[in-house]
C-alpha cells in the first residue's frame, strides 16, 4: 500500500509541476511583450521599461523565470494584477492575494453545499428509485434524472433564474445581500448535473447489489428492508458515488466559476469574469491556477483515501 | 523477410472478420430504446448543421432593430434578440459551430488516444512506460480550466484554435481507456495465436487487436461530444471563446445574459444545447449496450 500511495503522490507532484509549467509557458512563450503591454497606447520610456524588465527577471533565461515563479508560488505569493485603464495601459500593480482571499469564502460555501447536496440528494433519490423500481413514480423520476444529467450548468443557472427570480420572484436575481436565499439557486445550479449522475450511479449500483447473495441471505433472515438497504447495500453504493463526485471536481469547479458569473457573486468566479473583461491576464491565470491546483490536490487526497479503504485499488484493479 | 512470407500465408478472408461483431452490434443498437430517442434528435441536429437554409427562409444577419427583444410569435417562433435578429434563424445557424467543435474535438482526441494507446499497450516496455507516465501526469489537468487560460492568451481565437486547444487537453482519458483495452485484448487467445503463427506486430494490431479494443474509446468519445459542446458554450460565455460574428449557441447565451431578465425566450438555444448533450449521452449508452458483450 505504501508504494501505491508514494507513486500516486509522486504522480500528483508531477501533475502540479506540469500544470504550473503549462500556465507559465502560456504567459511567457506566446507572442507579445508584457512590458510594452503595460504602457498600453502610451509611448514606453526606455529607462523605465528596462528597470521593469530587470525587476521582473525578464532578462533571465526561461527556466530561471519559471524557477522564480514557482518559488513565489510556493510562498503563497500570487504576484500583482494589472487591470487596464481606458488607454489600454496598466493601472499599476494590485496584489492578487487579498483579492483572492476575499473571494474564497463565497466560493467555498457554494462548493461545499453543492458537494453535500450531490451526495445526500443523489444517494437518497437513487435509493428510493432502486427500491421502488417498478412504480410509475420511479419511471418518471428516472426519465427526469436522465434529462437532468444532460443539462449543462450554464443552461440550468439561467433556467433557475428565469423561473425563481423572474416568474415566481421568490429568490434574488444575484448578489449576496439576501443571506441564505442568495445561495439557493447558485448551489442548485452547480450541483444539478452531478446530482443526476449520482442518482443514476446509485440506482444501477443498488439494483446490482440487491441481487447479490449476501443481501438475499439478509432478507431471508427476515431483517427489515430498511436495515438491509441501510446496512449492507448502501455501503456498497457509497464508494462509486464518492468516486464520481471527487473525479468530477474539475467540472464542478468549472461550473462554480460560471454560476458565480451568472449570479453576480463576489467569489472567485465573479473575480474571474471581471479579470477577463479587463484583460487582466495575471489575475486570470492566478485564479485558474489556484482552482486547478486545488482540484489536483483534492484528487490526490481522494485517491490515497480510496487505497486505504478499498484493497482492489491498491492491487491495480480500478473499482 | 521471413515475417513477410508468414503474413502472406495466414491471410484472413477480406473484411468479413470485423463485419460480424459490428453487424451484430447494429442489430442490437437498432432495437435500443435510448437509440430510438437519440436518433431523431441527431438527424434534426445534422440537418440544422449541414443545410440550415432548408429550415429557415431568413438570413441570420437580417436584423431589424425595431423588433429588438420581441417575444415569440406565430411567424417568428423563437422571437428576436437584442439586435432584432430572428432568433429561430440564428439558433439554426448556430448549430454548425457547436456540433463541429463537439465532433471534431472528440474525433481528434479519440484518434490521438487510439493511436498512442494502441502503441503503448501493444508494444509495452520502455515505450509504454514513457507514454503511460506522461498520461498519468496529463490526466490530472482539468481540461476546461486549462483551456480558459491558454485560449485567453491567444489573440482573437478562432474555431480552429479552440478545437486544437480542447483536443490537446482531452486525449489523456481516451489514451488510458485505449491502452487498458489493448492490454486486455493482447492476452486473448486469438491474438496469441496470430502472433505465434508469425503475423507481424502491426498486422496483428491492425487486423485483430484494434477492431476489438476500440469499442470502449468509441463509447467514451460519443459521450464526450456533449461535454465538448458544453465546453464551447462555457468558453464563449466566459468571453475567452469564439467572437462575433460567429454564431454558436454558447455565444448566443453569452450575448443574451444581460437581457435574459426582460426576455426569457433568449434561453431557447440552451434547450438545443440540452437536446444535443442528451442525444450524445443516449447514443453513448446505446453503443455501450450494443458493443459490450457482457451487457447482453
Amino acid at each position: 500500500m505504501g508504494s501505491y500511495i508514494a507513486r500516486r503522490v509522486l504522480q500528483g507532484i508531477f501533475t502540479l509541476l506540469a500544470t504550473t509549467l503549462l500556465f507559465h509557458a502560456s504567459i511567457t512563450v506566446l507572442p507579445g511583450d508584457p512590458v510594452r503591454a503595460l504602457f498600453g497606447f502610451r509611448q514606453p520610456v526606455p529607462r523605465i521599461a528596462d528597470a521593469i524588465r530587470e525587476d521582473f527577471h525578464l532578462n533571465d533565461p526561461y527556466i530561471v523565470q519559471y524557477g522564480h515563479y514557482l518559488w513565489d508560488l510556493l510562498h503563497g505569493d500570487l504576484g500583482n494584477s494589472y487591470p487596464r485603464d481606458v488607454y489600454g495601459g496598466a493601472l499599476g500593480g494590485i496584489p492578487i492575494n487579498p483579492l483572492v482571499s476575499g473571494a474564497l469564502p463565497v466560493s467555498l460555501r457554494i462548493l461545499l453545499a453543492a458537494i453535500l447536496l450531490q451526495l445526500v440528494l443523489g444517494l437518497g433519490l437513487g435509493m428510493l428509485m432502486s427500491l421502488r423500481e417498478r412504480t410509475q413514480l420511479s419511471r418518471w423520476l428516472y426519465l427526469g434524472v436522465v434529462v437532468a444529467a444532460a443539462v449543462p450548468v450554464i443552461v440550468s443557472a439561467f433556467a433557475l433564474k428565469n423561473v425563481f427570480a423572474g416568474s415566481l420572484q421568490v429568490l434574488p436575481y444575484g448578489g449576496v445581500n439576501d443571506g441564505w436565499r442568495s445561495y439557493v439557486m447558485p448551489v442548485l445550479a452547480v450541483a444539478a448535473t452531478g446530482t443526476a449522475y449520482v442518482v443514476l450511479l446509485t440506482r444501477s449500483e443498488l439494483m446490482n447489489t440487491m441481487r447479490q447473495r449476501y443481501i438475499k441471505a439478509a432478507e431471508a433472515r427476515a431483517i427489515p428492508e430498511y436495515r438491509v438497504v441501510g446496512l449492507h447495500a448502501l455501503r456498497a453504493s457509497l464508494l462509486p458515488a464518492v468516486t464520481y463526485v471527487s473525479a468530477n471536481l474539475g467540472q464542478l469547479v468549472t461550473g462554480l466559476l460560471i454560476v458565480e458569473g451568472i449570479f453576480n457573486l463576489p467569489g472567485l468566479g465573479g473575480l474571474l469574469f471581471n479579470a477577463i473583461q479587463r484583460q487582466d491576464r495575471a489575475l486570470i491565470v492566478s485564479i485558474i491556477l489556484l482552482v486547478t491546483l486545488a482540484v489536483i490536490v483534492a484528487n490526490i487526497v481522494a485517491d490515497v483515501l480510496y487505497a486505504v479503504i478499498d484493497p482492489r485499488i491498491r492491487l491495480g484493479r480500478p473499482a | 523477410m521471413s515475417d513477410r512470407v508468414a503474413t502472406a500465408s495466414v491471410r484472413t478472408p477480406p473484411s468479413s472478420a470485423p463485419a460480424g461483431p459490428w453487424r451484430q452490434a447494429w442489430q442490437i443498437l437498432r432495437r435500443d430504446r435510448a437509440f430510438h430517442v437519440a436518433a431523431p434528435i441527431l438527424v434534426m441536429l445534422a440537418l440544422m448543421a449541414v443545410v440550415p437554409s432548408w429550415l429557415t427562409t431568413a438570413e441570420p444577419t437580417d436584423c431589424v432593430l425595431e423588433r429588438s427583444l420581441d417575444g415569440p410569435s406565430p411567424t417568428n417562433w423563437f422571437g428576436f434578440d437584442i439586435l432584432g435578429c430572428d432568433y429561430y434563424t440564428r439558433t439554426v445557424y448556430g448549430t454548425r459551430v457547436s456540433m463541429t467543435v463537439g465532433l471534431v474535438v472528440s474525433f481528434l482526441a479519440g484518434a490521438i488516444g487510439v493511436v498512442l494507446g494502441a502503441i503503448a499497450g501493444f508494444i509495452g516496455g520502455v515505450v509504454d512506460s514513457v507514454i503511460a507516465r506522461i498520461t498519468d501526469v496529463a490526466i490530472g489537468v482539468p481540461a476546461i480550466l486549462a483551456g480558459i487560460v491558454i485560449i485567453s492568451f491567444l489573440e482573437g481565437p478562432g474555431l480552429a484554435q479552440i478545437i486544437l486547444v480542447l483536443s490537446v487537453l482531452s486525449w489523456p482519458v481516451m489514451l488510458r481507456i485505449m491502452r487498458g483495452s489493448v492490454l486486455e485484448q493482447k492476452e486473448e487467445g486469438y491474438v496469441v495465436a496470430a502472433r505465434s503463427s508469425g503475423a507481424g506486430v502491426f498486422r496483428v494490431l491492425r487486423t485483430h487487436v484494434l477492431p476489438n479494443a476500440i469499442a470502449p474509446v468509441l463509447i467514451y468519445a460519443t459521450l464526450y461530444v456533449g461535454t465538448v459542446i458544453t465546453a464551447e458554450a462555457i468558453l464563449s460565455y466566459m468571453g475567452v471563446g469564439l467572437r462575433l460574428p460567429t454564431i454558436s449557441w454558447g455565444l448566443m447565451l453569452s450575448d443574451a445574459a444581460s437581457d435574459m431578465q426582460r426576455a426569457p425566450h433568449l434561453l431557447i438555444p440552451g434547450a438545443f444545447l440540452v437536446a444535443a448533450v442528451l442525444a450524445f449521452l443516449l447514443l453513448g449508452e446505446a453503443l455501450r449496450n450494443a458493443l459490450d458483450p457482457t451487457r447482453r
